[in-house]
């Protein structure tokens, strides 16, 4: 309930922004290139996501059954624990930059990271014996359309793929797994000036849902956009 | 455009506390206090049942086979040995054939297995085919008689329903088994799994895991892991739902490894499916059926 009341006050406030804006068409008419001048060239974006899907990529389904140990008579000699509650770094965090190609198309890339880290504790006196962590780090190049571009308000999907490395520290010992990652953005939203926030829904390695902060650059010509559009 | 501002930092901090309420995993429990121990006991249950079942039983069903009427021999031969073809070598001698390749021997001394003076000898050449296949089988499997040639005596021993198994661990390996297996349903079984028998005795087994390979050849393990045990009362089987178990008696075990470092187990079954497990100290009963504890003490 509480996620359906924050999305339908996002929409509210997108469809309240955009009643006092000009739409594309109108600036169009104008000057077909005056989005260049107009319109933000230059974004960076910090994000924060939900970390739920990124825990089922690192650990998948599996449970914490000792029977995985069964046929390993050398591990018979490893301290015995069990695991407490996992702890993550709160948060996906994720790094955007995006260059406007043109008024709909952007290109630029992720780099999203995540930490997990499992705290073990000996079966039998219940101290902490060792902590287990996966970090997750991924850089995807990145491409995005958006679809409605307003003064203060954009709306946008887009796409992500690049790769990603799993640093895996198990009794002080570490290995890194690479693999391909991913970010498919169904719905974005963006809202601001220079400095702007946004909020996204989708699937990857940024998580099903990310909002942040962002600035654009050459915002210089805002002034002669704000004169045009009077 | 003050006002747009604020609702944008209002509803940024809205959506941080939303997902700042994500719950990851929640910790599990300690588990059992005496599953290693448990863990250590099923192996030795697993590789004593595994060894009785596919090397000595070969005797007991060759001794039947060369009991049976001529009629039956090729109807036994595809019972019990679907995979081989049996073959007279020698006076005395069988052999059991893959093809054309001698899988096992068998020296009978030409005296049945129910004669008190019998001395049977089964050979076969250990081979990486009888390495642990850690995928198909809960518990590991041995890698004591997988190397040279393996020979396993099986004497009568002091009564005329009890039999005296003996093998060695061939080149430098200490394993071995020293094991009296008892029939109680009949004097001369025809096959020790389809019957009920006790076994009593001593053994160890070695497990070898993580190959270290040179120049393309195998030269040694990266670990490599040893139990003992001493079966202190006749160890019973039983045939539970995921195929042969013991369900009574008493055994201690003994677990170590290339590190001095060691573990002592002793299981002793206190009724029908209920193992007791003393390890560190700890005391539980364990349902051998459902694998899990029932009594703590």
């Amino acid at each position: 309930m509480r996620t359906i009341g924050v999305l339908g006050a996002l929409l509210l406030f997108v469809e309240f922004v955009g009643a006092q804006t000009l739409d594309s068409a109108q600036v169009s008419a104008i000057d077909k290139n005056f989005w260049k001048t107009s319109l933000p060239r230059h974004e960076l974006q910090w994000g924060v996501g939900c970390p739920l899907l990124e825990e089922f990529i690192i650990y998948g389904m599996g449970s914490d059954d000792l029977s995985g140990d069964f046929d390993r008579p050398h591990n018979w000699f490893d301290k015995e624990v069990y695991r407490g509650s996992r702890g993550t770094t709160l948060f996906n965090w994720s790094f955007s930059y995006l260059y406007r190609v043109c008024k709909f198309l952007w290109v630029g890339a992720d780099v999203t990271y995540i930490g997990f880290y499992d705290v073990y504790y000996d079966k039998f006196t219940h101290q902490k014996a060792y902590i287990n962590s996966d970090q997750l780090l991924t850089f995807m190049p990145k491409i995005r359309f958006s679809y409605l571009n307003r003064k203060y308000v954009t709306l946008y999907s887009g796409i992500s793929c690049g790769i990603g490395w799993v640093i895996h520290s198990e009794k002080k010992e570490v290995n890194v797994v690479t693999n391909w990652a991913f970010q498919a953005t169904a719905f974005g939203v963006k809202a601001g000036t220079s400095w702007f926030g946004f909020a996204e829904v989708g699937l990857g390695y940024k998580g099903f849902g990310v909002i942040g902060l962002g600035y654009h650059f050459n915002r210089q010509n805002r002034q002669l956009f704000k004169r045009n559009s009077l | 455009m003050k006002t747009n501002k604020i609702y944008l930092g209002l509803l940024f901090s809205a959506m941080v506390l939303l997902f700042a309420n994500c719950t990851i995993r929640e910790g599990e429990m300690a588990g059992a206090a005496t599953q290693r121990g448990y863990e250590i006991y099923k192996t030795c249950e697993s590789n004593t049942l595994y060894f009785i079942d596919n090397k000595v039983d070969i005797c007991f069903k060759l001794n039947a086979w060369l009991e049976a009427d001529s009629s039956l021999k090729d109807l036994l031969e595809d019972k019990w040995f679907p995979n081989y073809k049996i073959r007279k070598m020698s006076d005395g001698m069988y052999g059991l054939y893959a093809g054309a390749d001698l899988a096992y021997s068998i020296e009978t001394g030409n005296l049945p297995l129910s004669d008190p003076s019998a001395q049977w000898i089964l050979s076969w050449r250990g081979t990486e085919r009888d390495l642990p296949n850690y995928y198909d089988r809960p518990y590991a499997l041995t890698t004591s008689f997988i190397q040279g040639t393996q020979e396993l005596h099986v004497d009568h021993a002091d009564s005329t329903n009890s039999w005296h198994v003996t093998i060695a661990g061939a080149d430098s390996s200490e394993a071995f088994l020293d094991l009296n297996i008892v029939a109680l349903s009949r004097l001369m079984p025809q096959s020790l799994i389809d019957d009920d028998f006790t076994v009593t005795g001593t053994g160890k087994y070695d497990f070898l895991e993580g190959k270290i390979w040179k120049d393309g050849e195998l030269a040694g393990w990266t670990h490599h892991t040893c139990l003992s045990f001493e079966i202190k009362e006749p160890m019973q089987n039983f045939f539970a739902y995921e195929g042969l178990t013991w369900n009574g008696g008493k055994v201690d075990l003994e677990a170590s490894n290339e590190n001095g470092e060691k573990l002592l187990v002793n299981a002793e079954f206190k009724g029908p499916y209920n193992l007791q497990i003393t390890y560190k100290d700890k005391v539980q009963i364990w349902n051998v059926n459902t694998e899990q504890v029932t009594e703590i003490f």
